[in-house]
């Protein structure tokens, strides 16, 4: 059943320069390749396959929790982005990916998901990385989490994704680091916009169509930067907000329907933010006043010393 | 305070499930439940739609407790006087307009005309200028350090209803990260969220929000919540010739959803206090701008109190530079009482009030690569 005479399955070119890629590519192999040909042969056989890679504890996935880095590529629920799919399969940018430790890439590929099969069955060498691919997640949480490095889980890895927002927020949650490709099809190119505001915020790099590979070595110097590969466990950020983070804006709106109720809590928060002006005041003077004396005792001692 | 009490008239001839917010009872058909389900049903048969839903999700059971647990969904009249005279009211003047035409000489008519939009014009205006002026320093976070007292307390109003509007997509992401920064457990409390019908992924996300805050505060300080399933206003390929058509049915049907009184807070015991939403929040879509042009149309007619109804439009996290479509037609109509933004470049270009970046204050605040 399976094709013994494609490269990958010649043991000469399995030598790729990371040897743990390698490993892990070695014992992924069968598996990966006796799925391929009857995806090819049947596409409606594949969904099952696609949907059990959305299993949090399928046995697949914990095999390969040890594993290399991990790139995940999302296009987003809306529109399709074919260009960016072509992209990802190109030799250089797995070539790439292979150099940087990678060995799995994870792609949701949305409307394209038959083509993307195809392209990745016609595919002669992948370079040692496994390419997963799905239509849609419900789970997005997990497939991000699994990019985000952790101290002793796993490196870093990295999300490419399409420039919406709903994406980029959620990926910045996992503080997974992320490459933002605008889709330049799109309508007056408006994701433009928000990709240059992430690059100038360093929240993440804008990845041109193209030149991907110059992304991914952006985004390591960035792991490396910000030390992005051992970060603590994902903690989800505490529900009721803090009072004092609270957004109170729609509060004061409501007032607004009860005048005299606006006026008097408006009052009160004056008066409140007098006082606390004082209070900081206070603060500051006795602070002033430490440092003063402190100073004071320095130079006494210097004093006594010289003396 | 907010006992959850049983909508006392007409509950079994209304075709919704009722459920009080402490799930004590659960009770009578489930029409709307089945409508969820279906389309749900419908939406795993198409692969490519959004909302594709995947193989683990079909094993579960049916969802139908934890749906009717969670949200109660109106998308039809029910027994409502209001819309019922709304409705009537709105024929009974488009029939007279009608005789009119036939009736009446042009210079008539164009007196007619020149009266009411001048009349639209000046509530128009009157509305923009009673206005309330404090936007500028409540802003919360971003601007200015919240002492204790800034917080408004808002705990023993008589009644507190916000309306959100939900798009799709990042949208829906957006919002529901507002209201996760915005909640805050008060027994006087009703939230309805405006949902596109059939945009199930949109349901399920705000039925997830809506179980995390029931977690988190005691049952008496959750307060009440339900959904309204609305027409969207243009279908995705839909052709430009039909879209004022649909956007009449979905502004038919903002209607309702702004002036249908909670079933959880029948007039019966709290009086008129929860028939209108005190706030109505929207960040962008299409339907939310139709939302809100009619409710501003409402107060222009003295259909609903004048201290309702005030309308919040929060620009897209997305939007940096410029302002989006629904964005600019908001500042340039000036229908909402606040138009925000969630960045200072745009802030500074448009004029528009700057509240911080709301949305995303979680993702940003744990983002800090340099430390």
């Amino acid at each position: 059943m399976c094709t013994p005479t494609t490269p990958e399955n010649h043991p000469a070119l399995l030598a790729s320069p990371r040897p743990q890629a390698t490993l892990d590519f070695a014992s992924n192999m069968p598996d990966n390749e006796c799925k391929s040909p009857s995806q090819l042969q049947s596409p409606s056989r594949k969904r099952p396959k696609t949907n059990h890679d959305d299993d949090d504890d399928g046995s697949d996935t914990r095999r390969r929790r040890g594993a290399g880095r991990r790139c995940f590529v999302t296009i987003g629920a809306t529109a399709g982005f074919r260009q960016l799919l072509e992209e990802i399969i190109q030799p250089e940018f797995l070539q790439c990916l292979n150099s940087y430790g990678y060995s799995t890439l994870e792609v949701q590929c949305g409307p394209d998901c038959e083509w993307f099969a195809a392209q990745v069955e016609a595919l002669p060498y992948k370079h040692g990385i496994e390419i997963l691919f799905f239509q849609y997640t419900k789970n997005m949480q997990y497939h991000m989490i699994q990019c985000r490095g952790e101290m002793g889980v796993r490196p870093a890895g990295c999300i490419i994704s399409h420039a919406g927002s709903g994406t980029i927020l959620e990926a910045l949650r996992y503080q997974a680091p992320l490459v933002v490709v605008p889709n330049p099809t799109l309508m007056d190119n408006h994701q433009a916009e928000l990709a240059e505001e992430c690059e100038k915020q360093n929240w993440a790099v804008y990845g041109i169509l193209g030149e991907l590979t110059t992304a991914i070595q952006r985004s390591h110097e960035r792991i490396v930067q910000g030390r992005l590969n051992d970060l603590a466990p994902y903690t989800p950020a505490p529900f009721p907000v803090p009072e004092s983070q609270r957004v109170t804006l729609f509060d004061w709106m409501v007032l607004t329907c009860y005048p005299e109720e606006l006026k008097r809590q408006q009052h009160l928060r004056d008066l409140g933010m007098v006082e606390d002006s004082f209070e900081q005041e206070k603060q500051q003077a006795a602070a002033a006043l430490q440092q003063q004396t402190t100073e004071l005792e320095k130079n006494d001692h210097s004093r006594l010393q010289v003396d | 305070m907010a006992a959850p009490i049983l909508a006392l008239k007409g509950e079994k001839a209304a075709p919704q499930i009722h459920i009080t917010d402490a799930g004590m009872s659960t009770s009578l058909q489930s029409r709307p439940g089945h409508d969820i389900q279906s389309q749900n049903l419908r939406n795993k048969t198409t692969a490519h739609s959004p909302n594709f839903t995947t193989l683990q999700e079909t094993q579960q059971p049916p969802p139908e407790n934890k749906n009717a647990n969670m949200l109660e969904c109106f998308e039809f009249f029910g027994e409502d006087d209001f819309a019922v005279a709304f409705f009537f009211g709105l024929i009974t003047v488009l029939a007279t307009a009608l005789i009119a035409f036939f009736v009446l000489s042009w210079s008539w008519l164009t007196a007619i005309a020149i009266v009411v939009a001048v009349f639209i014009l000046f509530r128009h205006v009157s509305l923009k200028f009673e206005r309330p002026h404090v936007g500028r320093d409540w802003i919360s976070r971003g601007n200015q350090r919240q002492s204790s007292t800034s917080i408004p307390d808002i705990d023993y109003l008589p009644a507190v209803y916000f309306l959100y509007v939900l798009g799709s997509g990042g949208h829906t992401t957006e919002m529901l990260e507002i209201i996760r920064q915005k909640i805050h457990g008060q027994p006087n409390q009703h939230r309805r969220y405006v949902i596109n019908k059939g945009d199930s992924s949109s349901q399920e996300r705000v039925q997830q929000l809506e179980s995390i805050i029931r977690d988190a505060y005691p049952d008496e300080r959750v307060g009440t919540r339900d959904a309204f399933l609305i027409r969207r206003a243009r279908d995705v390929h839909q052709s430009a010739l039909t879209a004022p058509l649909t956007c009449l049915m979905s502004a038919g049907q903002a209607v309702l959803a702004l002036t249908r009184e909670p079933k959880s807070r029948p007039a019966a015991r709290y009086g008129y206090q929860f028939k209108y939403p005190h706030v109505v929040v929207t960040n962008g879509p299409a339907t939310g701008f139709i939302i809100c042009v009619v409710a501003r149309l409402l107060k222009i007619f003295y259909l609903v109190p004048q201290n309702r109804l005030k309308m919040v439009y929060i620009e897209s996290w997305a939007r940096t530079q410029t302002m989006s479509l629904t964005g600019r037609l908001f500042a340039w109509t000036g229908i909402a009482d606040m138009v925000c933004v969630q960045h200072q470049s745009l802030a500074r270009r448009t004029g528009a009030e700057y509240i911080g970046a709301i949305a995303a204050p979680l993702a940003l605040q744990n983002y800090n690569p340099e430390d």
